[in-house]
């Protein structure tokens, strides 16, 4: 008995801890004030990798996402900060106010709208399956059959599509991102791979054994995300993408980075 | 109860428990299986590090410092990505043995150094009187040694369990579902990461109490007094 309640003793101090946490959250009426009155935009991203949002050999971070920030903020006018974080440390940082919004590839869907909000879609990107050339697959569909394995980066959109998708087919759900995945089918670990198309593009350079199989079964909505209560920059954000989207700069880089491997020549 | 469902809204979790429950089974069973092959290939090269015969201590002393000189997930990559097929197998181990296996050998150096200080600890006296009544060397170790020493170290065996158990989440980076993927499943499509790592954090806690009691059942039923 006196060890439960030493364990229920120390579950108390825990949830004690949590919610200090949760009162500690910054509590301001409107985000882009304290942004302006700073003079500094605080974004959190993760490095998922190319082309996205990486380190490049510079040492620099860049990427698609990053690039789009980054002319966010010199458009407002005010100092980036970027906040560097693991996907599941990438939802506590904006609700605890770390970061104004969170820039990553991030899917919205029903359930996750309930905790965050989502800004429109910045770019509509297209999924794919690739795998070694000597594969006999031609279209993705020929992997989606029993007997053959997708690997995927654990708990991504990707996971709950191939479900639906390819049910019979074995599923293979890497932890370390897609770079893991890659590394998963160069190795005949999984017959085939499943990623955007900029990030499979990718990795076509760097594996030049591997081939896209033709047709896309699925288009995702790429979205920066903030608090729920945010509505003022939520609605500049909005704002800010029509902007770009209507002037081409969007298109520009989303050439650049999103739509073939001529980033790979700078970075 | 509102103030709960604030931060940990237990309704999500409910809806969410046969993933968990998927997830506990699996750490729970590879943890299992990790456990058996690192207890028997500890006391294997416990012995042989001890041997005099140089071959066998070498060979034990580079295996220990080996593992212990690399990251673990780096052991799991080497066994699961570069290991070709096994002649007797006849196949590649699959993400769920070479896991294990990973596991266990990389406990098994730990254990190894825990239990030969176990061996180590069991007096002069003891050995002798068992050679006295004329037991040989197994006889000597299966009767007399192990079982006393293995009483002795039950505590740091126990700390090195717990360290397996929660190393155990790392095999999911080849794709084994576990208990800290339940956890990722409700962050990735609620985006609610209080309700999926603090109901991992039970439930490792939960592990790692029954297997606090079997420890202090065990070594009440099998251990004696020890000295």
């Amino acid at each position: 008995m006196r060890r439960v309640k030493k364990i229920s003793k120390l579950l108390g101090l825990g949830l004690c801890a949590l919610g200090l946490s949760v009162l500690s959250q910054s509590a301001s009426a409107d985000v882009l004030n304290d942004i302006v009155k700073r003079g500094e935009l605080r974004v959190a991203v993760q490095t998922q990798g190319p082309p996205v949002s990486f380190v490049d050999k510079n040492g620099e971070r860049t990427g698609f996402a990053i690039e789009v920030v980054k002319m966010m903020a010199k458009d407002m006018g005010v100092e980036l900060k970027l906040l560097d974080y693991d996907w599941k440390g990438l939802i506590p940082a904006v609700n605890s106010g770390k970061a104004d919004f969170l820039a990553a590839d991030m899917t919205p869907n029903a359930k996750r709208t309930l905790v965050l909000s989502f800004t429109e879609p910045y770019l509509y990107s297209d999924v794919v399956l690739y795998s070694k050339k000597k594969q006999p697959f031609q279209k993705w569909q020929d992997v989606c059959k029993k007997g053959f394995s997708i690997g995927v980066v654990q708990g991504s959109s990707n996971v709950g599509l191939l479900k639906k998708l390819c049910p019979d087919t074995t599923i293979k759900e890497f932890a370390g991102g897609g770079p893991a995945v890659a590394q998963a089918v160069a190795a005949d670990r999984a017959d085939a791979g499943i990623n955007d198309i900029a990030s499979a593009a990718g990795y076509m350079v760097e594996y030049t054994d591997f081939k896209i199989l033709d047709g896309a079964p699925k288009r995702w909505p790429l979205s920066f995300a903030t608090r729920p209560d945010e509505h003022h920059l939520l609605r500049w954000m909005d704002n800010y993408f029509m902007l770009i989207r209507n002037d081409g700069r969007l298109e520009k880089l989303a050439d650049y980075w999103m739509r073939g491997p001529v980033w790979k020549k700078d970075h | 109860m509102d103030w709960i469902l604030d931060f940990y809204n237990y309704r999500v979790v409910a809806q969410y428990l046969p993933e968990f429950a998927r997830g506990l089974g699996s750490t729970a069973w590879i943890s299992l299986f990790a456990l058996g092959i690192s207890l028997s290939v500890g006391t294997i090269v416990a012995i042989m590090r001890m041997s005099s015969n140089p071959l066998l201590w070498r060979f034990a002393a580079a295996y220990i410092q080996a593992i212990r000189s690399t990251p673990l997930l780096i052991q799991i990559y080497l066994i699961y990505f570069t290991l070709p097929a096994l002649p007797l197998l006849g196949r590649r181990l699959d993400e769920l043995e070479g896991g294990i296996i990973a596991l266990g050998l990389n406990a098994g150096a730990y254990m190894s150094e825990i239990i030969r200080a176990g061996i180590e600890s069991i007096s002069r006296g003891q050995i002798e009187g068992a050679m006295s009544v004329g037991m040989n060397y197994v006889k000597r170790m299966r009767y007399v040694v192990l079982p006393q020493a293995f009483a002795r170290v039950a505590p740091p065996l126990l700390g090195q369990t717990a360290v397996l158990i929660k190393d155990s989440s790392l095999v999911s980076f080849i794709g084994v579902f576990e208990l800290f993927g339940a956890g990722l499943v409700i962050l990735n499509e609620r985006l609610m990461p209080n309700e999926g790592f603090l109901t991992v954090a039970v439930c490792y806690l939960f592990i790692y109490t029954v297997m606090l009691w079997l420890t202090v059942y065990a070594q009440r039923h099998f251990g004696g007094s020890g000295d």
